[in-house]
């Protein structure tokens, strides 16, 4: 049996690392406009009229109060957004991916558990659960970087969504199997062949929950 | 027109569409031949063995053996055989998908001196029997 993630550290750190982000973007204002103070305070030295200009209720005034605001507005809207997410995360508990096997080599089957505890009543309107194989590129045009995926699905298991009270666990079980003609795990620079179980859980009034669990295939052959 | 004929004849290997292949892990064996057809200024002549990607990503490679099979330069007239043996690794196994293929290659280089190298690339498939 390998437990091969849960979901709960890293939605944690995505809403610290938001709360961060928001707290850096209110800094940065506050600085802005204590750079922008000493700068209209210099120009008002080396020239007393344009100094009285600035620094009254003129339109470059305005402006600056009008950035400050767009400023606040990201910071209160990543807020928003990552509470909400937190919110969830709370509400839908510690999912838990766990395989039968170590080590899945190609051509295996082998055994999926999704488990996921509902610490408070949710309306779960659908789970999805998806096995697939995903090529990425990564290349250069110019000065951009880009990547491009390029997904092949293996099995894709629709379970409908019902009433689940706090306390209780949802837990499904899924045979998978790695194609015998399929590829193992390969990751080279900016080229990477690997395997992932998908899980969407949509929640009636909440942010669907959306993860990628890697499961890393061995090159050997089963049955060899 | 290039100043040498250069061939590359494997002696095990499976026959899989026009490329042969190998298993991962098994030996690679054949015979490098050059046929010089006029003397040619050549510093040294290599046999690598590696692997590199093609696609949409940008090129990975990795080299896995690279020997010196000849010294100096070739007369005309005079062909030179080189028996060569490798353990092939276990991965990457050779993938041919949407955006990336891995390619496995045997490629004999003819090191030149301040002129361009003369090459032969010849790929093979490193995968199981499935």
């Amino acid at each position: 049996m390998k437990l091969i993630a849960n979901k709960n550290g890293p939605r944690i750190g995505c809403f610290f690392a938001a709360l961060w982000n928001a707290c850096t973007i209110l800094v940065f204002a506050a600085l802005a406009a204590g750079f922008v103070g000493d700068f209209i305070t210099e120009l008002g030295r080396e020239d007393p009229d344009l100094g009285r200009f600035l620094a009254g209720n003129g339109p470059p005034f305005l402006i600056l109060i009008l950035v400050a605001l767009i400023f606040l507005a990201v910071g209160v809207f990543l807020l928003w957004v990552t509470a909400r997410t937190m919110i969830a995360g709370f509400r839908v508990g510690t999912p838990e991916v766990v395989l039968s096997k170590d080590r899945v080599r190609v051509g295996e089957s082998f055994q999926l558990t999704y488990r996921q505890q509902f610490k408070r009543a949710a309306e779960v309107q659908k789970i999805n659960i998806k096995f697939y194989f995903r090529e990425t590129a990564t290349y250069q045009r110019g000065t951009d970087t880009y990547t491009v995926h390029h997904d092949v699905v293996h099995l894709e298991h629709q379970i409908p969504g019902g009433h689940f009270n706090g306390g209780q666990q949802f837990e499904q079980r899924l045979a998978l199997a790695v194609p015998r003609d399929g590829m193992h795990t390969f990751e080279a620079y900016r080229n990477q062949l690997r395997w992932f179980v998908k899980v969407h859980v949509e929640i009636a009034g909440w942010p669907d929950y959306d993860h990628d669990y890697e499961i890393e295939v061995v090159p050997e052959l089963a049955g060899e | 027109m290039a100043d040498v004929t250069l061939q590359v004849a494997f002696r095990e290997g499976e026959p899989d569409g026009e490329y042969h292949r190998f298993g991962p892990g098994s030996t690679i064996s054949g015979q490098i031949r050059l046929m010089p057809q006029a003397s040619v200024n050549s510093r040294r002549v290599l046999l690598r063995l590696g692997w590199h990607t093609e696609g949409r990503g940008t090129r990975a490679s990795g080299k896995i053996e690279e020997i010196e099979i000849a010294q100096g330069s070739l007369s005309q007239g005079i062909p030179l055989s080189y028996d060569f043996a490798f353990r092939l690794p276990l991965e990457p196994w050779s993938y041919a998908g949407h955006y990336i293929s891995i390619i496995w290659e045997l490629e004999v280089i003819v090191d030149r001196p301040m002129a361009r190298d003369i090459n032969l690339i010849q790929p093979f498939i490193l995968a199981l029997d499935r």
